[in-house]
Order: C-alpha cells, then structure tokens, then sequence
C-alpha cells in the first residue's frame, strides 16, 4: 500500500511528491515527479543555436549552465575552440550565476525550514524576503533556536542585496537575467565590453563581498552549531562525480579549481563519458525502439511502474552524487588544487566527518559557503585583468549543414550537467539533457540502485516516521531543481 | 533616501502617474518608494500559485530592492500551503472574494492533481488574474498533459485577466501592474491581453540601432560586429515590450545591448515564429523592411506638398528677387495711389 508523505515540496523548481510504500512489513520511499516538459523533444527540428535558449527555462538557479553546456556541445560539433577573453567572460557568469545559486539555497531553500513565527516576533518586515510559498507556522522539532534563528534572519535583507547584485551583474554581461543570451560558438557576442562596464561589475561585487566571506558564512557556521544533527552522515558511502571548472582562458590555469574524475568506492577515476547513461526503469519513457510513438516521442504515461520523469542517471551503472561537497571532494582527494584541498580537509576535520563518508547537510552547505570564498575572489580577479581588446569570438558563420554530434558538460551550481546533440542540414535531430537533479534525484533502477535523496530518506526511515517537516528538510539540503531533471 | 515623488500629495502622485504614464522607466524609478510613503490602505490579498515552472519569472522580482517593503504595505501573499489546506475555509472570506490570482508556469490537466481543481475553484472568485511568463500566458503551446489557462479556463469564466508574457517577464512589469491595479484597477490591454503600457511598441522601433536597420547597414553573422542584428533573425521588428526603453532590471544592458538578436520572447508564437523560429530571418515585409517609406507615407506626402510650396513661394521669391525691379518701388503704383 502506497501512502503519500508530502504532496509537494514547496520552494523548489518542479513538483516531487514523496510517496512511501508499505509492503509485507517492510517500508520504503520513493520519489514521484512533475510531468515533463519535453524540452528534448522540442529541440528536434530547431536551428542548432536556439539549444542555447530554450533550456535555460528549465530553471532559474542553473539557466546559465545550460546555456553553457550547450554552447560547448555546438562547439564540440563545430570543432571550434572559444577565445580565451570569452572564455574568461563565461568563467565569470557561471561562478556569479554559482554564487547566487549558492546564498538562495541557504536562505531561501534551507533556513525556512527551520524557522517558526517566534523567529519573526518584532522583526514583520523580514517575513517579506522569505514570503514566497513560506508563511511561518508553529514551533517544530528541532527548530532553530530563537537567538540563531533571528540572528541569521537579520541578514536576509543583505542576502536578497547580494542576489540583486549579482542578477545586475550577469544582466550588464548576458543581456538579462536568469536568461543571458550572449553565448555564441567560439566565444560571446559582440557587445560594448570596456572598463567602465567591467568597473561597475566590480562595484556591485565589491558591495557584497563582505556579506559572502564574512556573513554567510558565519551564518552557515551558526546554524550547524545550533543544529548539531546536520552534521549527521545517512548513508555512510556514496560516489561522487564532477565535470571539473571550465577552462579558464588563461594560459597559466590560475583559476581553474575543480579538476573533473569520479569517486567510486572510494577511488578516483577519469571521466570516461561512454560509461554515462541513464535508468528508465520506473520513468514513464520507453526503451528505444519499444513502442516509441514519433508524434509523442518515447513515452507512456501509463507505463507500468511509472512515476517519474527524472531518468535515472548512471555512471558505469553507479548511482552518483554530484553538487559542491562532490567537487570539493573530487579536487581534494586527487590533490589537484593546493588551496582548495587544504581549505576542503580542514573543512571536513572540523565537521569531524572522514573523507570516505562526508555527505551530510553541513558539509553540503559549507562547500558551498567556501566554493562561494573561491568564487568571488576570482570573479573579481578576473574583471581587474580583463583585457579589454582580446577578440570576444571567431567572427566566424557558422556551418550546422554537415551531419554530426557533439557534447557538452559543465558543473552546474547544482553539479554535473551534460547536453549532446545531433545536427543534420541545420536542424537538431536529437538532444540529451542531464542535469544535477538526474544525479542526486532518481529513483530506483533496475540493480536495485537509487539517487542519493531517495537513498537518504529511506536510511533515515529506517530509524523514524517520515514527516513532511524531515522531508524538506532533506529535500532542500540538496540543491533541488527538478524540473530540469524531467526537463 | 527620498524621491522626487515623496514631496507630492497623493491627489497630486496620482495626476502625476497617470500624466507620466508615457514614461514608464521615470515612474518606475521612484513608485514602489512613494507608495511606500502613502497612507497605509486595506491589503490586497494575492495569492501565487506557481505550477511546474522553473524560478524565471519571479527570482527577478522578489530580489528588488524595493519589492519586500512595497508587498508588505499593500499585499497580503497568501501561501499555496495556506490555501491547499482547506479552499473551503475561504469561500466566506474576504480573501475568497478580493485577491489577485497569479499563475505562474504550466498547470496538469490531470483531475488528480490538487492544484487542479484549487485552480479551477479559485479563478471563479479572483478579483483578477495575472498569467505570469508565458508558459500561462501562451498555454495553447503547451505540452502534452498541461491546461492551456486562457482557452480551458478564463475564457469560460468572467474573471478579468491580463497577460504578462516574456522569457523571463521583467520583474518590474509585474511591480508596475501591482501598482496599476492599487491605483486604478485592471490596465488598458492590448489584443493578447497584455497592458499597452508595456507592450503597445515594437523593440525595432525603440531599438539604439535603428538607425542601422533604416539605412540597411547589418551584421551579416554572429559575432562579425556590433549593429543591427536583422539578418541574423533579430524578431524586435515584430516584436512589442518596453526593453530597449527599460533594459533589463533596472540595468543598462538587454538582449540587443548584449549582442543578441531579439528572440520574439513576449509574443504568442514565441519561439516558433511562423516557423522561422528563434534566429530565423524575417521576411522584408514582415520586418517592413522599407519601413522609411511605408511607414512615413503621410509624412512623405505632406513633406513633399510642403517642400512643392515652398519651391513654389522660393521660384516666385527668387523670381522677384532676380527682377529688374528688386528693391525697387513701383513707381506706377505709387503714382496711382498719389
């Protein structure tokens, strides 16, 4: 018998419903999706470039990465390598898009999780920042205490600054925010980048840098101390995958932090891409050639054991976490980057975690609080060495006439993101999308394997009743966007 | 910090705003900050209903600087969680009654889906709705398995509803709406029911190259140099919103400042376009290509009537002028009227 848990998780892109099975004494969880999109679908037949538009609507907090993804995966199609000035400019936007990823999923994703109407008793106005789909209820289990809860909600106002900030400063690069439309292959658009621009860029950081290496942080610190079961570990071991840092533009590779591999038991491999594919056992699609239908694509929605449209995806068959703490992990455990191995060990031995088993809330939130520490530093560093007079692209037409493939993958703030594309006479002919939440958020596969959240909430079932309050809270400690997992 | 707009007396605020409604990018400045110094007045209840959608349309508008304290003051957001548990509970209710319904993405048509029949029951009683981004806006592109709003909702009911379409909806379109229905009720629509306040102009008309369009001077390719983006399937021709007037956010950039072709992204067969889609080019008559001539017609006419008088009056001027008589006094006449 199947029993609903949560209907819908709230402050997340997409619906889940958690629904949890109770059969022949043994109780299980598992995730149910929103219906998807079809965004794979939608691009066959498209011009090549409009793969650098139409995906960045399947979410706000990883637009940029999609956008970037493709690019890559028309340039890999192309053979064309961008220009290191635009390659500088897209570092730039994913860290800053990375960043305000990062501040929103603490405060607006985690922390109301944790709050109650005591935490806002003289302080109305604050409720305004947190307001959407969130009204503060009555005192729960473990809660934040009332002096963390109002100390860290003081500095909401500071945090909604920050995203304003850093929405302005994607917005004077790629045209708009969360949709930027500058990327082109072999580089960026042409548009009126100078010194001016670049110093009010630098300004905008320069207002909120303190508030990301000094505020959030504290902030994050004082809601794990407060919260001691944060730095819980459920399930003990996973493998962890990162696609690296984009190359930097910059000949010395001063600002690539993040090398690419995967941990599986334990151990670090190269990417190998051939080995990425994706469960379609319990998702509503069909196994190619099985009944596909050309009007509708392949799926049926009344597919027996459907109840998701996340494919599940796999790494030589292995479930994977990606997202900041796996990239931390990845760059510390190949010891490829001095500062972020030093500052990730000493992250991890604070926690009092081991670096075999460190996937908890805490440690998820801190990479993200010291990738930020990271991030901005460069972002800044960048504009100061920016070279204004460096070619933005290859003034090149492009030539999508020819049959071909190519692929893409960024780490999204979310984490492992992939795009492939087949061209044939200036049309797509099909696309292939993986995003973070196809990681982190699938269901169980035909090994018997399942994503990290459903892998989580059925370790911790196994000790307690699931309530929705816990369900969200699990949920909203990874970074959840699923409706670019059923794009 | 006080504006310009604080020294004004509401009367005056408003004679004001609706004077300077031709400036939209002025009011906007300093609205949210003068409303915020108004007398406080009954809260209007809104209630945001988001359905599978991403954050596009609103992560912009509720990191405004000015959005929280404006919400507070004169809105009252009542949560999906609220209103999911009991719909009953607000049928006798004010809420039920005077709220502002906003969707926000795609909603199922599954009858199973809660949200469904919340949506359904809801529209009925809103004040007015706004469909926000134009996955509501446009839901007769919809995919399979979704509601298209307008065709198999609102059109059956006698709700008001107005459109904000866009990809992503600039956060102030939806702040100068707020404002426009505190202050005087449902906008001016346009055909698709978007405010022509906002969307009555075409981005070619407003765009820093128009210039370059009416002398035909284009950028061939992407990337081969700043200008007119025309050929590369610039859709601003046929395309009405206020951004090359506001850009984006309050910044000083937009998609045409960024180097990119307008994508069409507020009109109804975005991204399709007629089949062209995204970047394909326009035809010249679509894009009124000669639009110098066609459009200035009148203006050509009357140019041309005046320039034909004036050449007339010169002739004769410059006839007299070149007369034997110049500067001379008719001595005939003179001696008639002696």
């Amino acid at each position: 018998m199947n029993r609903t848990i949560a209907e819908y998780v709230p402050r997340i892109e997409g619906k889940l419903k958690v629904v949890q099975s109770d059969m022949d004494q043994e109780k299980s969880v598992f995730l149910e999706s929103n219906r998807s999109l079809h965004m794979e679908e939608v691009l066959v037949g498209r011009y090549p470039l409009e793969a650098t538009q139409s995906p960045q609507m399947l979410s706000a907090v990883s637009g940029v990465a999609h956008a970037l993804t493709a690019v890559s995966a028309l340039e890999n199609y192309l053979q064309l390598d961008p220009t290191p000035a635009s390659l500088q400019i897209r570092q730039m936007m994913l860290q800053l898009s990375t960043l305000h990823s990062h501040i929103r999923h603490f405060y607006w994703d985690v922390l109301p999780d944790y709050l109650n109407k005591g935490h806002f008793e003289g302080t109305t106005s604050l409720s305004a920042y947190l307001r959407f789909d969130f009204r503060p209820g009555v005192k729960k289990e473990k809660d934040l205490s009332q002096k963390a809860g109002q100390q860290i909600l003081g500095h909401i106002q500071q945090a909604a600054r920050a995203l304003d900030e850093l929405q302005q400063s994607i917005a004077l690069i790629g045209g708009k925010y969360p949709v930027v439309m500058n990327l082109i292959p072999g580089g960026v658009t042409n548009f009126s980048i100078d010194r001016a621009l670049l110093m009010k860029i630098m300004r905008n950081l320069e207002l909120i840098k303190a508030f990301i290496q000094e505020t959030w942080p504290e902030d994050v610190k004082s809601f794990i101390r407060d919260l001691p079961e944060t730095v819980a570990v459920p399930v003990k071991r996973v493998n962890l995958i990162s696609f690296g840092s984009l190359p930097s533009g910059k000949g010395d590779g001063t600002d690539v932090f993040y090398s690419n591999g995967v941990v599986i038991d334990g151990k670090l491999e190269p990417i190998n891409e051939l080995l990425i594919t994706e469960s379609l056992l319990h998702t509503y699609y069909l196994p190619v050639g099985k009944g596909e239908d050309p009007e509708r694509g392949g799926f049926d929605i009344n597919k027996a054991g459907g109840r998701t449209w996340i494919k599940g995806a796999r790494y030589d068959g292995e479930p994977m976490m990606t997202g900041a703490l796996s990239r931390m992990m990845i760059t510390l455990i190949g010891g490829s980057h001095m500062e972020i191995s030093d500052r990730a060990g000493k992250m991890i031995e604070d926690l009092g975690l081991s670096v075999e088993s460190p996937n908890c809330s805490a440690g998820r939130l801190l990479a993200e609080v010291l990738e930020a520490w990271f991030y901005i530093r460069s972002i800044l560093n960048l504009l100061l060495n920016f070279d204004t007079s460096q070619p933005l692209n290859r003034k090149i037409a492009f030539d999508f006439s020819k049959p071909g493939s190519g692929s893409g993958r960024v780490e999204s703030p979310g984490g492992a993101m992939l795009h492939q594309v087949f061209i044939n006479d200036n049309r797509i002919t099909q696309y292939r999308i993986i995003s973070s939440a196809n990681w982190n958020f699938s269901t169980i596969d035909r090994n018997g394997k399942t994503g990290v959240v459903e892998r989580e909430l059925n370790s911790v079932l196994e000790k307690e009743a699931l309530s929705i309050a816990k369900v969200n809270r699990i949920v909203h400690s990874y970074n959840a966007q699923i409706l670019e997992g059923t794009h | 910090m006080k504006t310009v707009f604080q020294h004004l007396t509401r009367r005056d605020f408003i004679r004001y705003l609706m004077a300077g409604s031709i400036s939209v990018p002025l009011l906007m400045e300093g609205l949210a900050q003068n409303l915020m110094a108004q007398e406080p007045t009954p809260k209007r209840p809104i209630i945001w209903l988001k359905g599978q959608a991403s954050d596009n349309h609103n992560v912009g508008f509720w990191n405004l600087p000015e959005f929280p304290g404006f919400l507070e003051k004169f809105f009252e957001v009542i949560p999906r969680s609220a209103v999911n548990k009991d719909i009953s509970e607000l049928d006798d209710s004010d809420i039920a009654t005077s709220h502002i319904l906003i969707l926000e993405g795609l909603f199922t048509n599954d009858p199973d889906d809660p949200l469904n029949s919340l949506i359904k029951d809801l529209i009925v009683v809103s004040r007015v709705v706004i469909l926000l981004g134009n996955e509501a806006a446009y839901g007769n592109r919809a995919p399979e398995g979704f509601m298209d709003l307008e065709g198999n909702l609102l059109y059956h009911v006698e709700t008001p509803y107005l459109k904000l379409p866009g990809a992503p909806v600039p956060a102030r379109h939806l702040l100068g709406m707020l404002n426009h229905l505190v202050l005087f009720g449902l906008p001016k629509l346009d055909a698709f029911r978007r405010p022509e306040a906002l969307y009555k102009t075409t981005i070619c008309d407003r765009c820093e190259y128009r210039g370059d369009f009416e002398a035909g001077r284009f950028v061939r390719f992407h990337g081969e140099k700043e200008g007119c983006l025309y050929l590369l399937g610039c859709k601003g021709p046929v395309t009405k919103n206020s951004c090359p007037v506001e850009k984006w956010n309050g910044t000083s950039n937009w998609c045409v400042g960024a180097g990119s072709p307008c994508t069409g992204c507020s009109e109804p067969d975005y991204p399709d376009h007629h089949g062209l889609g995204m970047f394909g080019q326009l035809s010249s008559d679509d894009a009124a290509i000669n639009s110098f001539f066609v459009r200035h017609l009148d203006t050509i006419a009357k140019g041309t009537a005046v320039v034909a008088a004036a050449g007339i009056a010169t002739h004769a001027f410059s006839k007299r002028a070149a007369s034997p008589l110049k500067g001379q006094r008719l001595p005939i006449l003179e001696d008639d009227d002696e």
